[in-house]
């Protein structure tokens, strides 16, 4: 593990965790230097999800407003600040899509091939010292149930599109996400 | 039902930060978060462990202007009702875990959760149910005892303005809202004589100071819950 990287990301977060506190107060100045730390790796995260300019912009703006809102359950004790933003991102545009935006997705194989390959050589400045250790552990998942994790973390997937394309029922790809995601867990050393 | 054992509890924080759980599983996961500390914990770890998959999307700039339009929708709070989330929230959800974690999350919580008990034997069925608006969090607590014929009311949000009164409704379905009260305090009970099912709204309206003049809510809607089974 990078260490010179895991400090950079380590005073990064302490500084989001600092401007959160800030929005917890209500305060817009913070919540603006909040945004433009942020806003990029937000909008690429829900881009990927909905696959659509408009309606990925609809959704930022939208995870904004969330984390705005919610600033102050934010436990810097316990949760990383743009882990904690992702997530409130994604669901922003997972919202979007279940109520019924049209997407275009890639197909399963190749994202998977292109998502292999940008975590074991993250792109970007940004450190993503856990992301070799979380592409070896995806390795050692069978491909179609590492496929499903995939598309359903990175492409917003719900079950029941995953039950259409790997033609396996509903309850099936629950219990195969579950089971995938405490390997995973293992593997990550819990 | 007892409570989730740990192994559950993870599977479920791991859904959660999938992105699986949507609608009034996502609800009901966002209710555990604000009333179990060990769910929260395991959310934290989920969203850790997979954060550099969401590292691989890049970075990519929002268009200019986007900060601006946030900003335009904050101006508009209280958030509209939009026809609410109803979450049923499972048994194991016991009622003063509940209770006492949204109190304890005091900070800017805006939700209604209404707490429903029948408690008879032919009938024992628990209603939970939670409606916010989106992204909005637990406002005012309500428990409904229909045996003891009472109401319990906490409200978790600031006070409503100073020449304003915050008045609580049970709507039933299709129904005329009928006033239960202006809520003055922070926390209070009163005895109820009404029986209402898993099929009510309750609302929150901001009224003229000391409530609605004839009844009838006058003032905006600003939050909303409905009752549904838990199981």
């Amino acid at each position: 593990m990078d260490r010179r990287a895991d400090g950079v990301e380590a005073n990064g977060q302490g500084e989001l965790a600092a401007l959160m506190a800030r929005v917890a107060a209500g305060d817009r100045v913070a919540f603006r230097s909040l945004y433009d730390r942020t806003s990029g790796k937000l909008f690429a995260s829900v881009r990927r999800i909905l696959g659509n300019q408009t309606a990925a912009e609809d959704a930022v703006q939208e995870a904004y407003v969330r984390i705005w809102r919610r600033a102050g359950d934010f436990d810097a004790g316990i949760a990383s600040p743009i882990a904690w933003m992702t997530t409130i991102a994604r669901h922003a545009a997972i919202d979007i899509v279940r109520r019924g935006a049209e997407r275009v997705s890639a197909s399963a194989d190749t994202l998977d091939a292109e998502l292999a390959e940008r975590l074991a050589d993250p792109a970007g400045s940004t450190p993503a010292s856990g992301g070799r250790a979380l592409a070896s552990c995806l390795d050692k998942i069978e491909a179609d149930r590492r496929s499903m994790v995939l598309l359903a973390y990175c492409y917003g997937w719900s079950r029941e599109e995953l039950s259409a394309r790997f033609a396996k029922p509903v309850a099936t790809v629950k219990t195969v996400l579950r089971r995938s995601l405490i390997l995973l867990k293992e593997c990550l050393g819990g | 039902m007892a409570d989730l054992d740990r192994e559950e509890l993870d599977g479920l924080a791991a859904e959660y930060v999938l992105g699986q759980l949507a609608g009034d599983e996502r609800r009901a996961a966002e209710a555990r978060l604000a009333a179990d500390p060990a769910f929260r914990a395991a959310v934290a770890a989920w969203e850790r462990r997979l954060q550099p998959l969401a590292d691989t999307a890049g970075e990519v700039a929002p268009p200019g202007g986007t900060f601006a339009a946030i900003l335009g929708r904050l101006e508009s709070a209280p958030p509209a009702i939009a026809g609410g989330n109803v979450v049923a929230l499972r048994r194991s959800l016991v009622r003063w875990r509940i209770t006492s974690a949204i109190v304890g999350a005091a900070a800017a919580v805006l939700a209604v959760v209404v707490v429903l008990e029948r408690t008879g034997p032919a009938q024992q069925t628990e209603f939970v149910a939670i409606l916010t608006a989106e992204g909005a969090k637990p406002a005012f607590v309500a428990s409904v005892d229909t045996v003891k014929g009472t109401i319990s009311v906490r409200r978790v949000v600031d006070a409503a303005p100073a020449d304003k009164s915050y008045e609580l409704w049970a709507i039933p379905p299709g129904g005329t809202p009928r006033s239960l009260g202006v809520v003055e305090q922070a926390s209070y009970r009163r005895a109820l004589d009404l029986a209402p099912s898993g099929n009510f709204t309750f609302a929150i309206t901001l009224e003229q100071k000391g409530g609605s003049p004839d009844g009838t809510p006058k003032g905006p809607l600003v939050f909303s819950g409905a009752l549904v089974p838990t199981e």
